[in-house]
């Protein structure tokens, strides 16, 4: 009886340190790694152009490249409404088809193989925006003397409306662009931006979902004549532009609608107006 | 690696190298002693390498003329103390302790009488108390003199049965007191014993080298797996941050993480704070910290008693994946009315125990803290952060157009405004506890905690001069206030039918708020008089009520059987708003749901072999399904002192408190209750072995744990602003412009915990301490960040504490070491640009592997010196120096990043430096 439980308490001991050897005796997990090797499409396409997409790599933080490598060696196609088509490589990462036009409403769908890859993605071209207009032709500054910094925002001139058909809440961003040849700016104008604040001559505002838009002095940096370009946009491009997750404490990828690759494939139509900011 | 296991060995046969008390009929003596007692004591002590300790003050003045010839020690003592009235012996602890023979054996609840007892009864029960203030103590040990025992239950009784025929001295032991030895002669009632036991005294005598008990810590062999009990009034000792904290104590101890500064909660085994259940006098806490987790809300001057079990606990507890700490009030003095206080760098603690008669005392202890320097230092150091992270956002390259440019709101012109901060930052707790006991068989107690934090970091930019001289007025308030806390009460019955049936029924409300607002407004009055008032920002309100009732049974059917058994119902009221710009609410939960749980389990003793099956049983009316939770824990004596341990079991919980993205905003975390369907039920199992040994004043241990994790869940809440009108040249949105987009995720997921414990404590004399090792993987598994399993945010993978207290005349000294691998961190590693409409590019990060990355390695020395003294020459008091951090390591809180020149730039947001700290605590008794 005696050696049977000097038996057991040794199994229990054998029982323990094999439960512990089989904790310890961690196997090498194998975790995620990033690949920095996949191609990133630079891919916004417009109605009425030819399709026409940029290649590169993207840039490794550790690595001592200051620009990312363009890729010029990939087969690119895209299919466009049922219908395939080679882009070809222009250099500089660029691929185009100039003989065919995308219109509203097609399905495109583009592959690329490089380097062992084969990535995807899809999108359609949207419909031109309707009915877009503006409540006036012109936008008059009036300036004042010691702004705040609040962009004048206390003596403006009364907006301008512009708008637009919108009943099924689709995404739309505003392009103000100055055509004059040499444009005058405006002293103390809004429309700044950028790192080094400068005035643009071109500003674009984020997707909005709404059918109309005010328009004041503080949007504008130059006097003169002005596009209003209205792009009618997609999700991704909505997805990828509103992205603000990156913060430095809890970091995810960007959105992408690029399948084994970076960066976004999409397509957007547009409708133009005219408009002067006068003194 | 290396490094560390030879420093585990060195320590541990440091440790091993005791003092080796001589027989004292071995020693002789054979010279002049002359002088008072203490020195002629000295005088031995030195010749011989003894420890002795005076326990009646009065004593050591006795004037002592004798010069022993060739007589053994042992019979100089004895000769000694007859002579001059003396009782002398040796403790546990080999040392020697003298006393006054004329007074009364004052511990002896139940003198000597001529009805006294031969020799113990085969089954005996009763109550265990603190001698000094009555106190009814929780899981004090009560065992035969090298044998069997048992443990009190949570109000302080217990029954020992089986007790071997001619047993004549039982032993009680409890942590922080003296180990009791008590005769069967003392003893007239086997079925209504009273065990007094004293508190180890601080108001030592000088030449007092050591006293009988030192433990601050103790490792259950008695009961459970995976246990330790900590004693609140030996956390004085320890070095502190600002506060005797309970769950900083805790992080000192194996399995328990501690290189979470940022945090008083506790990583268990892998799990996290909210994977922890913690009871207080029977009602769950859900918000556990103070000062955004710096501190945990547990006044140490109201607790009596805490038990930590890290894993593998039974059927008695549920509700919670990984751990459960159980804390008991103290009744408060039954006595003698006791007030005292602390005033430290951080807070002012006060407390008041009055007893009425012998049947009711009270207990009531409030803590304040004030913005002093440690309080401003943690405080800057999370708001600073905060605001940095804000502006933090990861850069964007060249050509990058941001949002509003420096034209904008805040942009940066407002250095012509006048702006104030508003500091009105405190936290607050109230323990209340009153106890009636109106017969012997019958406890009411009432018990109440409240802890608030209210923090405040809003600002107020007023009318800049360039304005007001154009009649414009304009004033901006931004506000950053977080208001959380939580408000528990429990009333308890327990009553005693007979010495074999003990029941405690008891019924609790709990309830965690939690209000962050971080609303701006803005009031411009243009000089036309036209008032214009524009809101921002968000308010996030969450509010969970807890309304439980249990009834908890303990049968002890025979002598190897002690069934335990119970019912709790519990209902959830949880609610989670979201408002926007003050007017939009964006989210909007309102949950509620009830808890069954039924629970049976048996401790079974046979032979050396204890085992404890059990089973507990949920209902959950969300899901309205039944979760079966089986459990079990074994205990096996080998030989003398060594024993095998092992647990296994199944837990789920029912209530989930979600992590927001932000981990600075530790109140930005809210509670949910699970639907079952995007928010699962989670659950674990738990397998657990070990062996540990233990002597007379060592403890060693060996444990290994696998815990794995299904359907855990981790969430994300993204609400954007989208200014639709008026915003685009920066200025201020119109009123009724903006739009929120609110993107609501929760990710479901697996994980699993495993690792290996190793620890060596020296348990008792005037060193002690333990140093302890984890290797350790926690790993997580979500689809949505990865396809394969990464390491969890807590995951550290090797861990080693050295923890060492020294008793030096009136003085206590002590330092603790934490080693520990880095945590894991996700960082960017790669980016890339893309070209707009308007021929500008935005950039974005390729972020890498989720956890590739690891923070350097922590580590940190503390150390503390504690002088007993007293206050005008009665009053019991301390005065506490404890220097955190001494070498100053910067160790690394988390990492901020910047993309300059396609380079990555990480910069270290660091831990507190040194920091001093000074307590000073007064009692009366």
């Amino acid at each position: 009886m005696l050696n049977y439980f000097t038996e057991m308490k040794k199994s229990y001991i054998i029982l323990t340190i094999s439960f512990l050897a089989t904790i310890m005796s961690c196997k090498k997990v194998e975790f995620d790694v990033t690949n920095l090797n996949k191609p990133t499409v630079d891919g916004i396409v417009f109605a009425n152009q030819n399709p026409k997409i940029h290649l590169t790599l993207p840039i490794g933080y550790g690595d001592d490249a200051t620009s990312q490598t363009t890729i010029d060696n990939a087969q690119v196609s895209m299919e466009i409404a049922g219908i395939k088509y080679i882009l070809t490589s222009t250099g500089n990462g660029d691929y185009i088809n100039d003989k065919v036009k995308l219109k509203a409403g097609q399905e495109l769908n583009l592959t690329i193989l490089y380097a062992g890859y084969t990535v995807t993605a899809s999108t359609i071209v949207p419909t031109k925006p309707k009915n877009f207009q503006t409540s006036a032709s012109q936008i008059q500054v009036i300036t004042q003397q010691g702004g705040f910094g609040m962009g004048g925002g206390f003596n403006q001139t009364p907006a301008t409306t512009i708008s637009w058909d919108n009943d099924t809440q689709e995404y739309y961003a505003l392009l103000t662009s100055n055509t004059e040849a040499t444009p005058e700016p405006i002293a103390g104008g809004g429309g700044r931006g950028g790192e080094m604040n400068v005035p643009l001559a071109k500003r674009l505002s984020q997707p909005t979902q709404t059918n109309s838009q005010n328009l004041n002095q503080r949007q504008f940096s130059f006097y003169g004549k002005h596009d209003l370009i209205l792009f009618k946009v997609n999700a991704e491009y909505t997805n990828l532009y509103n992205n603000r997750g990156q913060s430095s404490l809890n970091l995810t990828n960007p959105p992408t609608n690029i399948t084994n690759g970076f960066g976004i494939f999409t397509a957007m139509n547009a409708d133009t107006l005219k408009i002067q900011v006068v003194k | 690696m290396k490094k560390l296991i030879t420093c585990f060995l060195l320590c541990i046969s440091q440790l091993i190298y005791a003092q080796n008390v001589k027989s004292l009929s071995q020693i002789t003596v054979n010279q002049l002693y002359t002088g008072t007692l203490q020195s002629v004591l000295t005088q031995i002590s030195k010749e011989n390498s003894l420890k002795f300790s005076i326990l009646d003050p009065e004593i050591g003045s006795i004037e002592i003329i004798e010069r022993p010839a060739n007589q053994s020690l042992e019979e100089f003592l004895n000769l000694l103390a007859k002579k001059k009235k003396l009782k002398w012996y040796v403790g546990e602890d080999g040392i020697l302790y003298f006393k006054n023979a004329s007074k009364n054996e004052t511990l002896n609840i139940e003198q000597s009488t001529k009805n006294g007892l031969h020799e113990f009864p085969s089954r005996i029960s009763g109550i265990v108390k603190d001698f000094q203030t009555g106190e009814a103590l929780p899981f004090a040990s009560v065992s035969v003199k090298g044998g069997k025992g048992t443990t009190t239950n949570v109000d302080g009784y217990f029954t020992l049965q089986n007790i071997p025929k001619g047993t004549k001295l039982l032993l009680v032991n409890y942590l922080g007191y003296k180990i009791r030895e008590v005769s069967a002669s003392q003893i007239s009632s086997p079925n209504n014993v009273v065990l007094e036991i004293e508190p180890l005294s601080k108001q030592l005598d000088e030449v007092v080298v050591s006293t009988a008990k030192e433990e601050l810590m103790k490792v259950s062999s008695d009961d459970q797996i995976s246990t330790i009990k900590l004693s609140p009034a030996k956390l004085a000792t320890l070095p502190n941050i600002g506060e005797r904290d309970i769950f900083r104590g805790f992080q000192l101890m194996p399995g328990i993480s501690g290189s979470n500064e940022a945090s008083s909660g506790l990583y268990v085994r892998g799990g996290t704070p909210d994977q922890n259940l913690v009871l207080y006098d029977g009602f769950t806490i859900y918000h556990v910290d103070h000062l955004y987790g710096f501190f945990s809300a547990f006044n140490s001057n109201a607790i009596k008693d805490v038990q930590l079990y890290k894993g593998g606990f039974d059927a008695r507890y549920g509700g919670r994946l990984s751990s459960v700490v159980q804390l008991t009030g103290k009744e408060g003095n039954a006595k003698n009315i006791n007030v005292g206080g602390d005033v430290s760098l951080l807070s002012m603690n006060v407390f008041a125990e009055v007893p009425l008669g012998d049947k009711f005392s009270s207990l009531i202890a409030f803590r304040r803290s004030y913005t002093g320097g440690i309080y401003s230092k943690i405080f800057n150091k999370f708001n600073t952060s905060t605001q940095s992270n804000a502006q933090n956002q990861l850069q964007q390259g060249p050509g990058t157009r941001g949002g509003p440019g420096p034209g904008g709101l805040l942009g940066g012109n407002n250095r012509f405004a006048d702006i104030q901060t508003i500091p009105k930052s405190y936290f607050y707790d109230l323990n209340a506890k009153f106890t009636y006991k109106p017969t012997t068989k019958d406890i009411i107690s009432l018990s109440i905690f409240n802890g608030t934090d209210d923090l405040d970091n809003s600002t107020i930019i007023s009318t800049p001069a360039a304005l007001a001289s154009r009649g414009i007025t304009f004033d901006n308030t931004t506000n950053d206030k977080t208001n959380y806390g939580n408000l528990g009460s429990s009333l308890k019955w327990s009553h005693r039918y007979s010495d074999k049936l003990y029941s405690n029924t008891l019924i609790s409300y709990s309830q965690y708020y939690s209000t962050r607002n971080r609303l701006s407004t803005i009031n411009i009055t243009r000089n036309n008089g036209t008032p214009i008032e524009i809101k921002s920002g968000f308010i996030q309100d969450n509010n969970l009520e807890d309304y439980s009732i249990r009834s908890d049974f303990e049968y002890k059917m025979n002598a190897s059987n002690d069934v335990n058994f119970g019912l709790q119902l519990t209902h959830n009221k949880i609610k989670y708003d979201y408002t926007q710009n003050d007017t939009v609410k964006v989210l909007n939960r309102n949950n509620a749901g009830n808890l069954a749980a039924f629970y049976v389990q048996d401790n079974i003793k046979i032979g050396f072999l204890k085992i404890t099956p059990g089973v507990r049983v949920n209902q959950f009316s969300v899901t309205n399904k039944v979760y079966v939770e089986p459990r079990l824990n074994l205990k096996l004596a080998l030989l003398e002192g060594f024993n095998f341990v092992a647990a296994a079991g199944i837990y789920h919980q029912f209530a989930q408190r979600v992590e927001q993205e932000d981990i600075l905003n530790g109140s930005s975390n809210f509670w949910l209750l699970p639907n079952g369907d995007n928010i699962p039920i989670s659950s674990s199992k738990h397998f657990i072995a070990g062996l540990n040994y233990e002597t007379k004043n060592y403890y060693f241990s060996v444990e290994g744990y696998y815990k794995s994790l299904s359907d855990i869940t981790q969430y994300s809440l993204r609400v954007q602003a989208r200014p639709t009108r008026g915003r685009e040249g920066g200025g201020p949105p119109t009123p009724g412009g903006t739009t929120s987009t609110v993107l609501e995720n929760f990710f479901i997921g697996s994980g699993s915990a495993k690792g290996v414990e190793l620890m060596a404590q020296k348990k008792a004399g005037a060193y002690n301490g333990w140093v302890s090792y984890t290797l350790a993987q926690v790993l997580n598994n979500f689809d949505a960040f990865s396809t394969k399993d990464f390491p969890a945010s807590q995951d550290v993978r090797n861990e080693f504490k050295m923890v060492h207290t020294y008793r030096w005349k009136k003085f206590d000294f002590s330092a603790t070491w934490i080693y520990a691998t880095g945590r894991p961190y996700t960082a960017p590693e790669g980016g890339y640009t893309i070209s707009l409409p308007d021929g500008s590019t935005r950039s974005y990060n390729i972020v890498g592997a989720k956890n590739g990355k690891r923070l350097p390695d922590y580590h940190r020395f503390d150390i503390a010196a504690v002088y007993n003294f007293k206050l005008f020459k009665n009053l019991p008091s301390t005065l506490s120096l404890s220097t955190f951090n001494v070498y100053n390591r910067k160790n690394v809180w988390y990492k901020q990043f910047s993309i300059v020149d396609n380079q990555l730039v990480e910069v270290d947001v660091t831990n507190l430096g040194i920091t001093p700290n000074l307590t000073l605590s007064v009692r009366l008794r």
